[in-house]
């Protein structure tokens, strides 16, 4: 249990600490791959007994498993988790909101929280393994080869047209879903989602708001995933990922470099006014807070406020979730609050990264 | 599809809330465009499961203000199905609601309807890349089979960086490219008519050689990350 506090109290992954490629645009880069057993019901229709043997033996193939390091995977039950703490799960991204309604769901996950095998969520088996800017493909790499350990005592269901089978036909072939997250401030204040989005599906990627809900999307965070799992192999999927990404991030730093010389001192304007609005604040809101720290980010990345620690963005995002700082504060707490405490949080946070 | 032009599948979802009354709609790309719906927007991350569904059971979502019966068209080509999987008991009707099967053999039981629609969904009716029972990763990596014999403990010489995952893809992303990528276009392309015409054993050569063209390339037999030998 010490172990699974030590995933929840930190708002920061360590595997979150380094920039990465295109660190400046995209946060984070993620794989997952879909993978079931051919002997056993699926989720949707096994019985808790069932669910519950699914759980121990999946756990138990990947006993032996050990990092770079030598660091074996931890488990972590999510019946053993407080309602809150499955919140923050969720808020990491650790885990997903159908799989901490899983009462014989659980996670396997690595000391660097990089890599993690969700056991019972819609499928049997998912393999995730993330990492820092546009970096998809060693990501990809260690998935298969989690999919490899796994196969030496699993017997994951295949066919021969289909590939991988999956619970949902969406997902069957590769299983693979490859997806990375971006900060876009830039193309959303000029009004290029659109454009951008036509091209991301025209290449048959699919991109969504990453917070907030219906038409908002807080703090110009959008994640962008492959839409097709099935006639394309694993690595074309990713390469193809990768350079249609690569050419959001040019159009994304273009346009940055075009806001920085034709509004400078406007946009100077705006990013010193979202940084005193988070250095002095007694209460804000997460919507706020998601949209100040998205300009925050961008006056960094522009040197407009050069003695910002990049890093602190990524962190504050996960801080100042509502699950988060309830945790924090101890349980459920009125909105109020809440804040109340992130303000605290933000102002801390902002006078230690410029320290 | 989407509930403006009912032509394009759609791709962009938006919420609306004018006088406090909540409104969806589901759209394509162009349609959103042209009503001017995409300013911040939301792509809803289930729109290829809705056309999938919608595909399978030949009703369309229903535009707002519509009625759902109004809808309905049958579409030509899904066969029947049996009422539920022998194997696991899923009923049909719940898997065309939901878009969950029940177990691996669902897909042999329910496969006359789930044929049709994988492939309109994908755009593809056959697998490629990883199978099981492929080329075992490199030796000494991560979570590697001489690492589970070996018990414990970093491989030597595993650097750190980037490692070892950038093989594959790196390999493909440098292989001369034209010739090769242009002859695995076509293939594909043939592959796709192949199956649709239910030319079964055709199709089954074409993928063979589509997967000996991409496995015996100039540059991937290393990582083996999706680019395995065939096993
Ligand atoms: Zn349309
Ligand atoms: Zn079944």
């Amino acid at each position: 249990m010490r172990h699974v506090d030590e995933a929840l109290d930190k708002a920061l992954s360590p595997w979150m600490k380094g920039g990465g490629p295109l660190g400046d645009v995209v946060l984070s880069s993620r794989v997952r791959l879909a993978r079931n057993l051919a002997d056993t019901p699926f989720p949707p229709q096994m019985t808790p007994d069932l669910a519950e043997r699914t759980k121990e033996r999946v756990a138990r193939a990947f006993e032996g498993w050990r990092d770079r390091e030598g660091r074996p995977l931890r488990l972590i039950e999510i019946a053993r988790l407080s309602p809150l703490d499955r919140q923050v799960m969720v808020e990491k991204h650790l885990t997903s909101p159908l799989h901490v309604r899983q009462e014989a769901g659980a996670l396997l996950l690595s000391a660097d929280e990089a890599t993690s095998i969700m056991i019972n969520e819609e499928d049997h088996v998912r393999f995730q393994c993330l990492a820092p800017g546009l970096d998809l493909a060693p990501a990809l790499e260690r998935a298969l080869r989690l999919d490899q350990y796994g196969e030496e005592c699993l017997p994951w269901a295949y066919d021969e047209d289909w590939g991988y089978l999956a619970t949902c036909p969406t997902n069957v072939g590769t299983g693979l879903r490859a997806s990375v997250m971006a900060h876009l401030p830039a193309i959303a204040l000029s009004n290029q989602l659109q454009g951008i989005l036509l091209a991301l599906s025209n290449a048959g990627l699919t991109a969504r708001g990453l917070y907030g809900e219906g038409s908002e999307a807080h703090g110009h965070l959008f994640q962008i995933s492959n839409a097709r799992t099935l006639g394309r192999s694993e690595g074309e999927i990713v390469q193809q990922m990768e350079s249609a990404v690569r050419q959001v991030v040019e159009r994304e730093r273009s346009l940055r470099e075009l806001m920085a010389s034709q509004m400078g001192d406007q946009l100077a304007d705006r990013v010193w006014r979202a940084y005193g609005i988070l250095a002095n604040a007694r209460s804000i809101s997460s919507a706020e807070a998601m949209e100040l720290l998205s300009l925050l980010r961008l006056g960094v990345d522009l040197h407009i406020v050069p003695q910002v620690d990049p890093g602190i963005f990524n962190e504050l995002i996960v801080l100042t979730r509502p699950g988060f700082l309830q945790r924090l504060l101890g349980g459920a707490q009125s909105p109020e609050k809440r804040d109340t405490k992130r303000a605290s949080l933000i102002r801390a946070a902002l006078a230690r990264a410029t320290g | 599809m989407c509930e403006e032009c009912g032509e394009r599948p759609a791709t962009v979802y938006v919420a609306k809330s004018v006088n406090g009354e909540r409104s969806e709609m589901h759209l394509c790309t162009r349609c959103a465009l042209e009503k001017g719906e995409i300013g911040p927007l939301m792509q809803s991350p289930g729109w290829l499961l809705d056309q999938f569904l919608s595909f399978l059971t030949g009703i369309t979502a229903p535009a707002l203000g519509e009625p759902a019966s109004a809808r309905r068209r049958p579409q030509a080509g899904i066969a029947p199905a049996p009422a539920r999987c022998p194997h696991c008991g899923r009923e049909y009707a719940e898997f065309a609601r939901t878009g969950l099967l029940g177990c691996a053999r669902c897909y042999d039981a329910f496969r006359a309807p789930l044929a049709p629609a994988i492939r309109q969904m994908h755009g593809a009716a056959a697998h490629l890349g990883a199978r099981p029972g492929r080329a075992p990763a490199r030796p000494g990596a991560e979570g590697a089979p001489s690492s589970r014999a070996a018990g414990r403990g970093p491989a030597p010489g595993e650097g750190g960086g980037g490692g070892p995952g950038r093989a594959a893809p790196e390999a493909e992303a440098s292989r001369p490219a034209e010739t090769r990528e242009a002859r695995l276009l076509r293939l594909r392309e043939a592959l796709k008519e192949a199956v649709s015409a239910e030319r079964f054993e055709e199709a089954a050569r074409l993928r063979d050689e589509i997967r000996a063209l991409e496995a015996g390339g100039p540059s991937s037999g290393s990582g083996g990350a999706g680019r395995e030998a065939k096993g």
